[in-house]
């Protein structure tokens, strides 16, 4: 109140002239506003090594003059796009994995269109990914290749994995990674059989629209995005924070339909029967074992995760039989390990000292 | 305290956003902890159920208006969107072809000016990265 006090009233007219500016100029595209908001994202130059409906193979350009031999295919989640990996210049995993002299690959798995409702997850296991990872051995010339999968992602790298214990992989790395559906309570009790009916709803639409799929991860926590807005008025004042904000929101709001049958897949066989954790989890009619997973393998978890939360990924390292496997958990968010601060100072510099060694 | 640090630091609305952004995961945790019950999950079942039947009456009936005033439903936009998906999946078959042709073009020429840089795979981890997992 004392500080009020010595305030005259040019002061305060003063600061809220200012702040009404710096509103409107960055809202009003047209007035020359002393903030450039550069939201262009995914900035890292890349090439299209291969496509077949709506999935992409990238391989990004080597910012490296030498690189490690075996290179690393990124494998990204079918719940969100891939460009929070490669947000902005210095924002970016991908950026800082050629930086550290590795050869990415990434596969994008697009936006499912109304004709893709039929997709399931054994396509995207024993044919999509298969057919990725022979492409990169082609376009590379190499026999071995690393893998990094992202939330879902991960959980298809490491299916493959199960699946080609004898195949090309040389290195797996998950990001938190759902393996045991007892750890994902909320979801558990929303798809809950006695009140959920899945199957009409995915008969009826199709594909998971978008918005289902937004509303279902806000809900897991529901006032984050408000704290994160007042946050953001907070820091209106430094343009590197609201630039960084707005990028990240930008990805958030960013959601992608569901293929239906993969839904179907998901809740019935995951979710609701935890056949994983069973070890009763089939596809293309054969048993995943996780436990045939035998290349090192590393699995990063946060602290703070609300989606995939530890209690859920943390039985992965446990399952899987490698004898050469260990477990990061960072303080944290499942996004912030990807496109965080505390990722790119303490998260990415461990993965490259994991990986660079497992990679000659 | 000078006038103009006084004016930066005046805002009687801070302490309390503060407050909410330092409380926000008890909040949502405790609400969670509501929407996390069986009696929400079978009101929310049993809302997206009749959501989906609403929305379906209300799609069919506009439809008919929005065709009356020539105008395009949500269901044209979706099928335009679509088409314009199936064209980017064909220009990145264009673009996977090209790429390959240029590659076969560089390697018969004996390297083409233009053609990517492929860097030699020899290198090796740093001798002081030691692993602390």
């Amino acid at each position: 109140m004392q500080q009020a006090q010595q305030l005259s009233h040019e002061d305060v007219a003063a600061k809220a002239r200012e702040t009404v500016d710096r509103a409107i100029q960055r809202n009003v595209p047209d007035l020359p506003a002393p903030l450039e908001l550069d939201l262009e994202v995914g900035p890292t130059p890349k090439d299209v090594v291969h496509s077949r409906g709506t999935m992409k193979l990238y391989h990004y350009r080597p910012l490296s003059p030498e690189v490690y031999r075996v290179p690393v295919l990124v494998v990204m989640s079918l719940v969100s796009r891939p460009y929070i990996l490669d947000l902005a210049k210095g924002q970016s995993f991908i950026e800082y994995l050629l930086l550290q002299g590795f050869d990415v690959y990434l596969v994008d798995w697009g936006v499912p269109r109304r004709e893709h409702k039929h997709l399931r997850l054994d396509d995207y296991v024993t044919d999509f990914l298969p057919e990725c990872v022979a492409m990169v051995g082609e376009d590379s010339g190499e026999p071995d290749v690393s893998m990094i999968g992202y939330c879902l992602g991960g959980l298809l790298a490491a299916l493959y994995a199960a699946l080609y214990p004898d195949g090309p992989l040389k290195n797996l790395v998950c990001f938190t990674t759902p393996v045991n559906s007892d750890g994902m309570s909320l979801y558990r009790t929303w798809t809950d059989p006695a009140h959920f009916d899945l199957d009409r709803l995915i008969d009826s639409l199709g594909n998971i629209p978008s918005e289902l799929m937004d509303a279902s991860i806000q809900m897991l926590r529901p006032f984050q995005k408000s704290a994160g807005q007042m946050k953001l008025l907070d820091n209106a004042q430094n343009e590197a924070f609201v630039t960084a904000h707005l990028r990240f929101d930008r990805w958030a709001a960013d959601h992608i339909p569901f293929p239906g049958e993969t839904a179907r897949q998901l809740v019935n066989d995951f979710m609701r029967e935890n056949k994983l954790v069973r070890n009763t989890f089939e596809l293309d009619s054969r048993r995943v074992d996780l436990g045939n997973i035998t290349v090192p393998f590393l699995h990063v978890a946060a602290q703070h995760d609300h989606i995939v939360p530890s209690a859920a990924s943390q039985d992965l390292v446990k399952l899987v039989g490698s004898p050469d496997k260990s477990e990061i958990v960072l303080k944290g968010g499942h996004v912030s390990l990807v496109a965080g601060g505390n990722a790119i100072y303490r998260l990415w510099p461990k993965l490259d000292v994991w990986l660079s060694r497992r990679s000659v | 305290m000078d006038k103009t640090e006084g004016a930066q630091n005046f805002d009687p609305l801070r302490t309390w956003r503060e407050w909410y952004q330092k409380s926000e995961k008890q909040w949502s945790d405790t609400l969670s902890g509501i929407l996390g019950n069986d009696q929400f999950a079978q009101s929310t079942g049993k809302y997206v159920q009749e959501a989906m039947h609403l929305h379906r009456m209300f799609t069919e009936s506009m439809a008919q208006y929005l065709a009356a005033l020539n105008l395009p439903s949500r269901t044209d936009i979706i099928a335009l969107s679509d088409r314009v998906g199936e064209l980017e999946d064909h220009v990145a078959g264009l673009q996977v072809e090209v790429r390959h042709l240029r590659r076969v073009l560089a390697e018969y020429e004996g390297g083409a000016d233009d053609a990517p840089i492929r860097p030699k795979r020899t290198k090796k981890p740093k001798e002081s990265a030691g692993e602390k997992d």
